[in-house]
């Protein structure tokens, strides 16, 4: 029995009259069918939402009546609904902190000053907790707004609201036609120094237009706003403004549009950028233009439009679902939940007044809690990676306030919660089992462990078919395709040039030998001549030789390929140049890039390796490792493996012809006996498999690498 | 740590007491903290000890001095400490007058334990003084020095009889240094009490002082600040002005800390009103008895004895509504509905007769859980003392409305300066830390005790123990020695006074009934051959005294029949044998079915009682287990109570709307 009628410090409080200050009003809303009262204070800016039940309560006060009075009627009025004692003192209580009633009694100064001093005492304690988004508030927009208002009304319209989907249709249709253009190696470009520079430029200018969009916004249906100021998000300054007056609004598509106005700016601003980008020649002003559209365009519908994270998308959300507070009833929503079902504890009232709402609450506060996870984690790394020391200490209380916090208070609640302290062997052993399993999961239950990569089928260099000498392709031996084997001629070439140079040495020879003979009474003539002709002689062999090669044979056995055979007949090919491949495909090896990370696994614990190739994708194929060279290196095998030729790994950027990799990575060959090897260049899937093991070994190594790399401890 | 009382405004009209303001987590934390790393420098005696030679110095001077020379020495003093507020040089002064002036008046001069106490006191600690080292000698020190200083002291008992009886014992002293001293008992008048205020030293028990406190906040209203007070004064509003009776709360030595202060916490003190007549009232509570007892136990309801709770079950909640359903105009709404039937069930389930209270002269009144003491004029609030009325078949009184109400908890925070005294106060250090900031300091025996401690017997059943205990009281009774046998409960103390009846072994009776003959029976408890049961009322403050025979014969002996739910108050009986160096011998017999262990932990204990062990360790491992039985008991009571103090923070904060503060 936890709910009682009467309350022992009712008498303290029976007595009372009070009423409802002026500056308070009240507003009927509808959320999810049932009938709100909002209660807006217009001094503080503040909201408080009250039950239709309340809202009868309050409606009695009216400073004539004691609360005793006020008890009765509503008790007689509302029936089985009556409010308990301790609920009518937790109301007043409730209006009393928001500064919104007035009493028959005089007003202890005293209290007031605890209450004022309190105030900004949990402000400042609020902006402690979340060192990553502090609130600076600048100054009252209110009088500026009102003045410029005029100029802004005429687009809050449907005229308005038509011209921004032309505008946005334009810019979207441009985008589509220059999309090659636009996302061409887009990370260099964002990161470039200079840009960094520009978008630290531009962002401000973005960001104030949107936050005076959603200013307009509540001015335009009757608000007022009257804070703007800056944020620190992450450290870095950002406008915002109190929009709050917006809750006040009864039709929740003006709330909506209030909150989700900013974007739609931004997005504009970004649509009109990209008009200047498509018109403007390259320099500084298409530069801009193209940031903002970054800003505009990606960076608002990813975190602005993010309804996981709390900004402008969630009020959307939250204001759409028709569920006010909607991520911290969420939490309180799951907390709930866990009472109920997991520890079985009876009499509680769930936050959520219907089965869907119920399900919005649990469903928003748990892919909010993921994803919020990986969010906190990734700033957190960043942040670190900046500012080493005041980054690590900032990255640990993030989150460990957003992440661990409620975890740590679910578990430490059954020792101060009544409710759960009844319970409390049950709450023990189940939250125990629940740990333990996911201890013991996460220590001790190994877990299939693989490596994935990226493999090659990879023509040797004494595959290559290459010219030996200059000259134009005479005739074609063996069409492509055909089987050859060692030593078969396989072209033929015609090399004027050489010819006619074998003949020039052959006349120098002739000559030489003459003049010779002719100096046999000169003796040091004669062996300069002699030396000479020794010389010619040489040069003349060798061109024989090289004319030899323009009979060219294969090397190796296996089918012969020329790429464009049908056009290289008559063609002037240079020394050295590849004219085709003579590919035993049964010989073919496959290699394999592993990066520095993986390679411990894969070369000491590999169990074994499947392989797919991208042509039969279905086909799986058992493989081994024949050797793993001992050596990184940053000389890729083939196009294939890049990111450019469609692969994983990165290629260095400084570096333009070669194909040479961003990082060093191990290379690895693999036999697959039983696979019909077909192609070559050809991509194929590795999957090396490990000894299973447990989770916790796996995220240990892979933190302490970060730590070396960022770090270096 | 090193504070000592101030002299502030005292007159009823500016009444001066500690503002309480909530902690934050913080300043919770950082308290802790302290307490963690202080407790050495705390509890060690080393910055009282370096007085005692000065002290004494001082005392072999004043020894010399003829009465008229203490006379002037004390009105010189007094001047003196009035205008430097409490020096080191006065308070050496001060305290050595107080000792010699005992001596002369009393001829009890203070030992040094007792300086040690009366500074540790002072500068507002609790004093840990073992049983029977002449505390109420002790506290004579801090209040009169206090007194000197211009600063009221109130010291606070636990009882009517003790605080008669110190006050008596103690009048010569303050008498001769010139300090006025008055006693309220139960039963002055509202003038009366406000003369009595207006003394230097006021003795007082805890519930009264309370209770004026609260009829003081009654008649202010809402006037809580003085300066609303100033404002009726100078209205001419003189009625207002002489309704009032404490001249505020500035510094109050707490006899038995650990009872007042943390066994008494939890009890709410509540003035109620007039009664309203509600004829119609009758007739609900009757139909809300009718269909608790309509119920049956399991299936619609579930009752745990140890942690005093029901709860309904669902089929328990259905049944309630129907069964209510159109019974009339006051059985609208489920929580009202639900609420009534469940209160039916705690007067049926929950409160016992003869434990939790007495039918006297038909009427139903409450019995103090940790004094065995009736408590007058106490009704339990929201139907409930109705509804056991019409269980016990008792004419049914008119409910009232509270007035006001407050825990000894919260009051005793507002004093400005508090120090106590107490015999055992080991176990709760840290909670008198954290609720009032108040240190222990132990203080050393004065002679080595020679208290005997006979061991721990256990028997299986309640029968057995009764039986043992009757045999080991007429083997002593035979031999002349004095026995005082504590029991648990009244009815414990009666079922054993009949068995000792049956046997033909004279005794005497002291419980909640006997209320009126206390001192009497305390004074007759140490004469040869003298058998007293008593519940644990007799076990703070009464000392017994014994004769020469007795003490040759081996001093008074004392049984305890039941661990009590802290294992303070067993010392506190324990306490009552062997006082200051005399002879005496303790023995403890317990059973297995005692109320401390729970049914299911009692059957397992007897279960392993019938295994072949050898008895020593068989006692041995029992006495361990149900010790710690005990201490999970205490565990719970300090959780409850930091609960509670919790609970008060938030209500005091969800209050703040309301002009009055109690």
């Amino acid at each position: 029995m936890s709910v009682s009628l009467f309350s022992a410090s009712w008498y303290r409080v029976a007595d009372l009259k009070i009423r409802l200050r002026k500056h308070a009003h009240i507003h009927r809303h509808q959320y999810r069918g049932k009938t709100w009262y909002v209660l807006q204070d217009h001094v503080t800016g503040q909201f408080q939402r009250f039950s239709p039940e309340a809202y009868q309560i309050i409606g009695l006060m009216d400073g004539r009546r004691s609360l005793q009075q006020v008890w009765d009627v509503s008790c007689k009025r509302l029936g089985d609904g009556m409010p308990t004692q301790d609920e009518v003192i937790q109301l007043v209580a409730q209006l009393n902190r928001a500064n919104v009633i007035q009493s028959d009694i005089l007003p202890d100064i005293e209290e007031l000053q605890i209450r004022r001093r309190e105030q900004a005492q949990r402000k400042l304690v609020q902006q402690l907790k979340s060192p990553l988004s502090v609130r600076i508030p600048m100054m009252d927009p209110e009088g500026f707004l009102s003045s410029t208002m005029w100029l802004v009304r005429p687009f809050y319209s449907w005229f308005g609201m038509l011209l921004w989907a032309f505008i946005i249709f334009v810019g979207l249709s441009l985008s589509v036609v220059h999309w090659e253009a636009l996302t061409e190696n887009i990370s260099d470009r964002v990161l470039a120094l200079e840009n960094l520079l520009l978008i630290a430029l531009v962002y401000p200018f973005v960001k104030v237009i949107h936050e005076l969009g959603h200013a307009y916004a509540v001015k335009r249906w009757g608000g007022e706003v009257h804070e703007v100021g800056i944020m620190l998000l992450v450290l870095f300054p950002v406008p915002y403004v109190d929009a709050s007056a917006a809750s006040a609004f009864r039709n929740k598509y003006q709330r909506m549009l209030v909150g989700a106005i900013g974007i739609m700016v931004e997005l504009m601003v970004a649509a009109i950028a990209m008009v200047v980008w498509t018109l403007a020649e390259p320099g500084i002003v298409r530069a801009i233009a193209f940031n903002t559209m970054l800003i505009g365009g990606f960076s608002t519908l990813l975190f602005n439009g993010n309804p996981l994270l709390r900004f402008d998308a969630y009020y959307v959300l939250s204001d759409f679902l028709e569920i006010p507070n909607l991520a911290s009833r969420g939490n309180r929503q799951v907390a709930y939940l866990t009472k109920k079902y997991l520890y079985g504890v009876r009499n509680l009232t769930a936050p959520a007044g219907s089965r869907g709402e119920g399900a919005w609450l649990a469903f928003y506060a748990s892919a909010a809690y993921i994803y919020r996870l990986f969010v906190m984690v990734a700033i957190a790394l960043f942040v670190a990676s900046q500012y080493f020391v005041i980054g690590s200490l900032l990255a640990v209380w993030s989150i460990w306030a957003t992440l661990f916090m409620p975890i740590l208070k679910t578990i430490t609640k059954p020792a101060t919660d009544p409710e759960l302290r009844a319970k409390r062997v049950r709450v023990i052993t189940i939250s125990s089992i629940l740990i333990g399993a996911i201890a013991g999961l996460i220590f001790l239950f190994p877990v299939p462990y693989k490596t994935q990569t990226e493999g090659v089928l990879w023509v040797p260099q004494d595959s290559y078919v290459r010219s030996q000498v200059s000259g134009f392709v005479e005739s074609l031996e063996v069409s492509s395709g055909k089987q050859v084997i060692e030593g078969q001629l396989l072209l033929k070439f015609s090399a004027p040039d050489l010819e006619a140079k074998v003949q020039v040495l052959q006349a120098q020879i002739a000559e030489a030998e003459i003049r010779l003979e002719a100096s046999l009474r000169d003796r040091s003539a004669s062996e300069i001549l002699r030396e000479e002709l020794q010389f010619i002689q040489r040069e003349y062999q060798r061109a024989q030789e090289r004319l030899k090669g323009i009979n060219l044979y294969s090397s190796a056995s296996g089918e012969f390929i020329v790429p464009d055979a049908h056009r290289i007949l008559g063609r002037y090919v240079n020394r050295g140049e590849l004219i085709g491949y003579v590919v035993d495909y049964n010989q073919l090896s496959l290699v394999a890039m592993v990066s520095e990370d993986e390679i411990d696994q894969v070369r000491n614990q590999n169990r074994s390796v499947e392989l797919r190739f991208s042509s039969s994708p279905n086909d799986v194929y058992k493989g081994e490792i024949v050797r793993a060279l001992p050596a990184t290196t940053q000389q890729l095998p083939s196009l294939v493996l890049s990111t450019e030729g469609g692969g994983r790994i990165a290629l260095d950027p400084n570096n333009e012809d070669g194909l040479k990799s961003f990082r060093s990575h191990f290379r690895i060959d693999l036999s697959v006996p039983d696979a019909p090897k077909q192609r070559y260049d050809e991509r194929v899937y590795v999957l090396i498999e490990h000894d299973p093991e447990p989770l916790a070994y796996r995220w240990y190594r892979s933190i302490r690498r970060v730590f070396l790399r960022q770090f270096d401890v | 740590m090193y504070k000592r009382p101030q002299r502030l405004p005292q007159s009823v009209l500016e009444r001066p007491q500690l503002n309480l303001h909530k902690q934050g987590r913080m300043e919770r934390w950082s308290h802790r903290l302290a307490a963690f790393l202080s407790r050495p420098f705390r509890s060690s005696l080393s910055s009282y000890k370096r007085f005692l030679r000065p002290i004494h110095r001082e005392s072999i001077r004043l020894e010399s001095l003829t009465e008229a020379e203490i006379d002037s020495y004390i009105a010189e003093l007094r001047s003196e400490l009035f205008k430097q507020g409490i020096t080191n040089r006065l308070l050496v002064r001060s305290f050595a007058l107080v000792r010699e002036v005992a001596g002369r008046t009393l001829g009890m001069k203070h030992f040094d334990s007792q300086l040690l106490g009366g500074l540790a006191m002072f500068h507002g600690n609790i004093a840990e003084m073992h049983t029977g080292e002449g505390k109420t000698l002790t506290a004579t020190l801090s209040a009169a020095t206090a007194a000197f200083a211009g600063v009221p002291v109130h010291v606070v008992t636990v009882n009517d009889y003790l605080t008669a009886r110190d006050a008596e014992e103690m009048a010569p002293v303050y008498e001769r240094l010139g300090l006025s001293v008055g006693v309220i008992v139960h039963g002055l008048s509202p003038q009366e009490r406000r003369e009595i205020y207006a003394k230097d030293v006021v003795y007082c028990t805890n519930k009264e002082l309370v209770f004026d406190y609260l009829k003081d906040s009654i008649v202010l209203e809402d006037k809580q600040h003085k300066l609303h007070l100033h404002a009726e004064r100078l209205k001419g509003n003189q009625q207002i002005l002489e309704g009032l009776m404490l001249r505020g709360l500035h510094f109050a030595i707490v006899d038995e800390a650990d009872s007042v202060l943390l066994d008494e916490a939890r009890t709410p003190l509540i003035i109620s009103g007039p009664e309203i007549e509600q004829e119609e009232q009758r007739e609900v509570y009757q139909q809300a008895m009718d269909i608790a007892q309509e119920l049956e136990a399991e299936t619609h309801y579930l009752v745990n004895q140890r942690e005093r709770r029901i709860e309904y079950t669902e089929d328990g909640e259905a049944r309630v509504l129907q069964l209510t359903d159109g019974l009339g105009p006051f059985w609208v709404g489920r929580v009202r509905c639900l609420e009534l039937v469940f209160q039916a069930l705690t007067a049926l389930h929950l409160f016992i007769r003869d434990k939790h209270y007495l039918i006297k002269d038909d009427k139903v009144m409450i019995v103090d859980e940790h004094t065995g003491r009736v408590m007058e004029d106490r009704t339990w609030e929201r139907g409930l003392h109705q509804l056991i009325e019409i269980k016990e078949r008792c004419e049914l009184s008119n409910p009232r409305e509270t007035l006001a109400r407050i825990s000894f908890q919260n009051f005793f925070r507002f004093y400005h300066h508090l120090g106590g005294m107490t015999g055992t106060a080991k176990e709760v250090m840290p909670e008198l830390w954290q609720v009032y900031g108040l240190p222990v300091v132990n203080i050393p025996t004065n002679k080595p005790s020679r208290r005997k401690k006979l061991g721990v017997s256990i028997s299986p059943t309640e029968h057995e123990k009764w039986q043992k205990v009757a045999e080991g009281v007429r083997h002593l009774h035979s031999q002349g020695r004095p026995v005082l046998v504590g029991t648990h409960s009244v009815a414990a103390s009666e079922h054993l006074s009949e068995r000792l009846l049956k046997l033909g072994i004279e005794h005497q009776l002291l419980n909640a009934k006997q209320d009126q003959s206390e001192a009497d029976i305390v004074a007759r408890a140490g004469e040869p051959g003298c058998v007293t049961i008593a519940t644990n009322m007799a076990g703070r403050g009464t000392d017994i005294k014994l004769s020469v025979d007795v003490e040759a014969s081996g001093g008074l002996h004392v049984i305890l029949t039941e661990l009590h739910e802290a294992s303070r108050i067993d010392r506190q009986l324990e306490g009552r044998c062997a006082r200051q160096g005399d002879q005496g011998s303790f023995e403890v017999i317990l059973s297995l079915e005692d109320t401390i262990l729970s049914e299911a932990f009692s059957d397992l204990l007897k279960r392993f009682f019938a295994w072949p062990v050898p008895s020593a360790l068989r006692t041995r491992l029992l006495s361990i287990l149900m010790r710690r039985a005990q201490k999970q008991l205490e565990a719970d009571h300090a959780r409850m109570r930091a609960e509670l103090l919790k609970q008060d923070e938030r209500q005091r904060e969800i209050l703040s709307f309301t002009s009055s503060k109690i």
